[in-house]
């Protein structure tokens, strides 16, 4: 009953005009960026973080969110319109939704998309008021030796889960640990790492690293394919509807998606994109007629358009009951709070219960919206597609820029963006994820104030990262995933699933 | 042969990003187990990234890694270099001039930049949509959502 309690007072909250607009402008940018390929919604998060300055955190936190679960939603469009993904975790809905597509049913794997990402995303928020209020409990028992093993954990599973070699994925956290440690030390105030430069004082803007990182990055690597023209399959809204059969097939698919998704979301490190590999390739085992995986089964585009969504929903649990980002996006979630001051981790749902409650009930309203937005809408989206990349592309790179800006009004981010943005060319090019590097980057404050508190509390005995039982399950299973990845067998399923994304 | 080369060439260059940023952590106080100091972490980060560029040069001679993870040297090709460098040149000076020239103007010209690249060398539409994007973008942010945008040559906006 108190949840139940909890949830209207969260509807007040999410109700309220300028929450609701805010929400609807986070779901219809989400879709946009999802619909539109070459921009992200880590990019668009950063962009619009700055704007959020100027609201109160939860109408921030409402819209940041609404843009991540709205960007889900949209992917799936451009996947089965155009065959390109609009984000990362549409990709394998390419898969099955363009062949259907291509056999002139559009409209039902549309619809099937929308309407099983409203459903997983909606059961997604059920595990989400249930399980952040449990984990917030058990996590009070946490101490430094715990928090720090935890990080490690999450560290090592977004390096296991990332694509291409687990080397380069430790090298990249590695670097992102460092480019953390710039600016004042957590625990004696001293500037570090800052080579005379006033810009660094304060360490590597957030923001501008990430926009770099993703933003500009994304937009050099796409200057090569400016030529690619695009050919957007016609529907329309009538046909978006899945028939009997359709729903028959799909029923389970969307139910295992879900829970799929739903666990996965929740550890560090994972996230959307890995639960719709995983359902996909569940539902390819599951199925009586795997042949059909990859020439139109609607399964395909069910099961994983389910999990991405259910994801999006469970990766606020570790967020709002550790403080632990468990992706990139959670990330810039996590700094959107700071910057207002609101620190996430178990005491955030007594202490801001307006921020908690007041985003999970927008996200059941901004799921009912994106589901509207997807359906009687689709027509004006795929009008929206055939804008070519050449004409957005210096838009994109333009609200890089004022996005990097306005957050102190520092031309010094700028330069700190456009490096990252060669960096993160480069790093592409050369097969490098910037994933890892943007987590650690986050992390890195928390990981180092927890490890030199847990050293300073065992005497500097490093036995207490072992001894604690909790630290010591979660540096084993780090240890476990990462040598793991050298073995020969599994390090060639590793492969086989990971670079299905390609 | 090239991508094994070429590998262990990576795992050299970590090895030595790895060893700057040792010798970085060591200008701070490093402290004890029991009081780590402020270069604490960062040596132990810089020890790390050398370990992990030495098992990659290792890895490499010894193959234990799938050949399509190499990065090759038709890999690294760069599709379009001009126009990249020519995007990258029209926004570096759009940082160095942004605060002294204003937004709006630096705005537009880098706009009219970019899309005279792009709308085929067409001089009025390049300027139609670079006045426009300047314009609306400054009234959005500037205007509507207070983004402290720098004034410039233009002080009256």
């Amino acid at each position: 009953m108190t949840i139940l309690h909890d949830l209207f007072y969260g509807f007040g909250i999410a109700l309220h005009p300028w929450n609701l607009l805010s929400c609807f402008f986070g779901v219809f940018i989400g879709t946009l960026v999802g619909v539109l390929p070459g921009i992200g919604p880590v990019g668009a998060m950063s962009i619009l973080l700055p704007i959020t300055f100027g609201i109160s955190p939860v109408t921030g936190i409402i819209m940041l969110a609404g843009i991540y679960y709205g960007a889900m939603y949209g992917g799936s469009t451009t996947s089965i319109l155009v065959n390109i993904p609009g984000e990362a975790a549409s990709v394998v809905t390419c898969l099955d939704g363009h062949q259907m597509a291509m056999k002139g049913r559009a409209g039902p794997a549309l619809g099937i998309a929308a309407f099983g990402s409203f459903i997983a995303g909606t059961l997604g928020l059920f595990g989400l008021m249930f399980m952040t209020n449990a984990l917030a409990g058990v996590a009070l028992m946490f101490g430094p030796s715990e928090y720090f093993s935890l990080m490690c954990l999450g560290l090592s599973l977004i390096t296991y889960l990332t694509q291409g070699s687990v080397l380069r994925g430790l090298v990249m956290a590695g670097l992102g640990l460092f480019l953390s440690l710039i600016g004042q030390d957590v625990i004696t105030g001293q500037a570090r790492f800052s080579f005379g430069l006033m810009g660094l004082i304060d360490g590597v803007g957030l923001v501008p690293l990430v926009m770099g990182l993703f933003g500009i990055s994304e937009v050099l690597l796409n200057l090569e394919k400016l030529g690619q023209k695009r050919e957007v399959l016609k529907t329309r809204f009538k046909d978006l509807f899945p028939t009997k059969q359709d729903w028959r097939r799909s029923a389970k698919p969307i139910g295992r998606g879900t829970f799929i998704g739903f666990l996965l979301g929740i550890l560090p490190g994972g996230g959307a994109v890995i639960s719709s590999f995983v359902s996909y390739a569940t539902e390819k085992r599951f199925s009586k007629h795997p042949e059909e995986f990859g020439n139109g089964a609607i399964e395909g585009v069910a099961g994983p358009e389910s999990a991405n969504n259910a994801a999006s929903s469970s990766g606020f649990i570790p967020l709002f009951s550790l403080g632990i980002p468990a992706n990139v996006i959670m990330a810039l979630l996590l700094g959107a709070l700071m910057i207002h001051g609101v620190k996430p981790g178990p005491l955030l749902i007594t202490e801001h219960p307006e921020i908690f409650w007041g985003t999970v009930a927008s996200m059941y309203v901004g799921n009912a919206m994106l589901l509207v937005l997807n359906l009687p809408l689709i027509s004006v989206w795929v009008q929206i597609l055939k804008v070519p990349y050449r004409t957005l592309f210096p838009l994109i790179l333009l609200f890089c820029f004022i996005g990097a800006y306005s957050i102190s009004a520092n031309v010094f981010d700028l330069y700190v963006m456009f490096v990252f943005g060669i960096l993160g060319y480069v790093l592409r090019k050369l097969s490098y994820e910037p994933a890892p590097l943007v987590l650690a980057f986050v992390l890195g404050p928390l990981l180092e104030k927890n490890l030199r508190q847990a050293l300073i509390l065992s005497d500097g005995s490093i036995g207490i990262f072992v001894t604690r039982p909790l630290s010591a399950i979660c540096l084993l299973i780090a240890a476990a995933l990462l040598l793991s990845a050298i073995i020969p067998f599994v390090q060639k399923r590793r492969s086989e699933v990971i670079t299905e994304e390609d | 042969m090239v991508e094994k080369e070429t590998g262990t060439v990576e795992g050299i260059v970590w090895i030595g990003i790895g060893f700057v940023i040792c010798l970085l952590a060591l200008r701070f106080d490093l402290g004890s187990f029991h009081q780590p100091g402020p270069g604490f972490v960062a040596l132990l980060t810089g020890i790390f990234v050398a370990a992990m560029g030495l098992a990659m040069a290792i890895a490499r001679s010894v193959h234990m890694r799938r050949p399509q993870q190499s990065v090759s040297a038709e890999h690294f090709q760069i599709g379009a270099w001009p126009r990249l460098v020519y995007t990258l040149v029209l926004l570096l000076a759009y940082i160095i001039l942004i605060e002294p020239a204003g937004f709006l103007l630096t705005t537009f010209l880098l706009m009219f930049g970019l899309f005279f690249d792009l709308e085929k060398k067409n001089y009025f539409w390049s300027l139609f949509f670079s006045v426009v994007t300047a314009l609306v973008s400054y009234l959005v942010f500037e205007v509507w959502l207070h983004c402290q945008l720098p004034r410039g040559i233009l002080p009256w906006w």
